[in-house]
């Protein structure tokens, strides 16, 4: 009576077990379900994405506003204690901006002037609005932002994304209230740039590290370290002449930009939308009639 | 039998707060994993951080699977790896293969790992971290169909083991506290 009571006991463990290991196996191919799905259908994927962050938003903008508060009171005390050589810089820089503001008068009546003879169509004014990061969502396998503006303030896909310094990225996905920026340093970002005075056109390629390379260049072109690389507009996804970054090493081919913009102290950045096309629309597939 | 007291007692706590705190308790080691996965996408403003971000959430779920596997299950683990992959930007299904496979690997091996002192559990720790962080970095760089930077990911995992025992810390605080107030209620 025992050993058949002990023998069922057995035969109930068993099959629990392989209950259990078929349950792992089915829980293993479905994560590489998932995998595929993500690598297939991009759009389901953003929108859960978009959905999920837009719920954690609220405890994003709570927990984030500490981090904040202390990286301001770091700045602050930095500042008190370079206060007087900054008053010194600031006020020779104040002097030469007083002659560039003069010479920029000038200019804007000679190119109004002109404009108007060639009766020339300027191109629609940029809309930008200025917002608060909430999340840095960046780690050694991607880097992006999230932003605390979304669909209410117009931001949509695409929206070049900038600080006081240069460029930051674009905005990659948009919420209700929250928006994706993804990063000049990201590995799946390509920004056309040019090498300012050389004018010689290449592709800024990220690969998640705060250097990302600069690839395509015209095989003529000698790059310096120092050299300045802006946006050179190609493909319309940013517009020309966006300060991006400087040329900080040119060892056997691979060319390392530092970014202008300081990727670890980003609280405010500027979002612009400049009316460009260039980005590939999201639209389904076209069938034949 | 633990359990059986704790079921009973809730049952008798039938007004809605007790449930609630019943059920907060209950679930304390899912709240701190889901709160860990937030707090670490904080801004941080320190330089070099935001590439080698450590994955807080491993040190979560190596703690909490050898201290509490009654409240902690493989279904956790693949449903904190999906809200990981859908904070962050990379490739959608890679954290849900790295924690569950972590916890599966964890969890097989629970008879060894578990009762180990601090520093044992430590460089355990340490030692697997490396395996999965590279496979992490491996799928990725087959989903993108080239090499990501492995010095970053490198800085990623010592940064991971050096945060180890703050993690740790705080999580055993909590699990004494949860501890102490399932023996209340058994009383």
């Amino acid at each position: 009576m025992a050993s058949q009571h002990h023998q069922n006991a057995s035969a109930g463990y068993q099959l629990k077990s392989k209950i259990k290991r078929i349950a792992l196996m089915l829980l293993v191919i479905s994560i590489f379900g998932l995998m595929l799905l993500g690598k297939a259908d991009i759009i389901i994927v953003d929108k859960l994405r978009n959905l999920f962050v837009d719920l954690a938003t609220p405890v994003l903008v709570v927990v984030s506003k500490p981090a904040v508060a202390i990286s301001s009171f770091i700045s602050n005390l930095r500042e008190l204690a370079s206060i007087r050589a900054e008053n010194t810089k600031l006020r020779a820089e104040n002097e030469s901006l007083n002659l560039v503001k003069i010479e920029a008068d000038r200019l804007a009546k000679e190119n109004a002037y002109l404009s108007d003879l060639t009766r020339y169509i300027p191109p629609p004014k940029a809309k930008s609005i200025s917002t608060r990061v909430i999340a840095d969502v960046g780690n050694s396998f991607a880097q992006s932002l999230i932003a605390f503006v979304g669909h209410d303030q117009e931001v949509k896909k695409g929206d070049v994304v900038l600080t006081g310094d240069g460029l930051v990225g674009r905005v990659a996905s948009v919420g209700f209230n929250s928006a994706r920026i993804m990063l000049i340093t990201d590995i799946n970002s390509r920004v056309p740039v040019r090498i300012e005075h050389l004018d010689a056109p290449a592709i800024l390629e990220g690969d998640n590290t705060e250097f990302p390379n600069l690839i395509s260049l015209p095989s003529s072109a000698k790059v310096a370290v120092g050299d300045k690389v802006i946006t050179s507009g190609m493909a319309g996804v940013y517009p020309p002449g966006l300060a991006v970054g400087i040329v900080v090493s040119n060892t056997e081919g691979v060319i390392k930009v530092r970014p202008f913009v300081n990727r670890n102290h980003l609280e405010i950045v500027h979002i612009v939308d400049y009316n460009l096309s260039g980005l590939i629309p999201e639209v389904p597939c076209e069938t034949k009639e | 039998m633990r359990n059986k007291g704790i079921t009973r007692n809730f049952l008798i706590a039938n007004n809605f707060m007790a449930r609630f705190k019943w059920y907060f308790i209950r679930n304390l080691p899912k709240i701190v994993l889901i709160a860990l996965l937030v707090f670490s996408y904080c801004p941080v403003y320190i330089s070099g951080f935001s590439v080698m971000r450590p994955q807080l959430e491993l040190i979560g779920i190596y703690f909490w699977t050898l201290h509490r596997p009654d409240r902690f299950g493989v279904l956790f683990a693949f449903s904190l790896g999906i809200l990981a992959d859908l904070f962050c930007s990379t490739p959608f299904g890679v954290n849900v293969i790295v924690y569950t496979l972590f916890y599966i690997a964890l969890n097989s091996k629970n008879n060894l790992l578990i009762n180990q002192s601090f520093y044992a559990d430590w460089g355990i720790f340490t030692l697997m971290l490396f395996p999965f962080m590279i496979v992490k970095w491996l799928i990725i760089s087959i989903y993108y169909a080239r090499f990501v930077v492995f010095k970053t990911t490198f800085g990623s995992i010592v940064l991971c083991a050096l945060i180890f025992p703050f993690v740790v810390y705080v999580s055993s605080k909590i699990a004494s506290y949860m501890a102490e107030k399932e023996e209340e209620a058994k009383i």
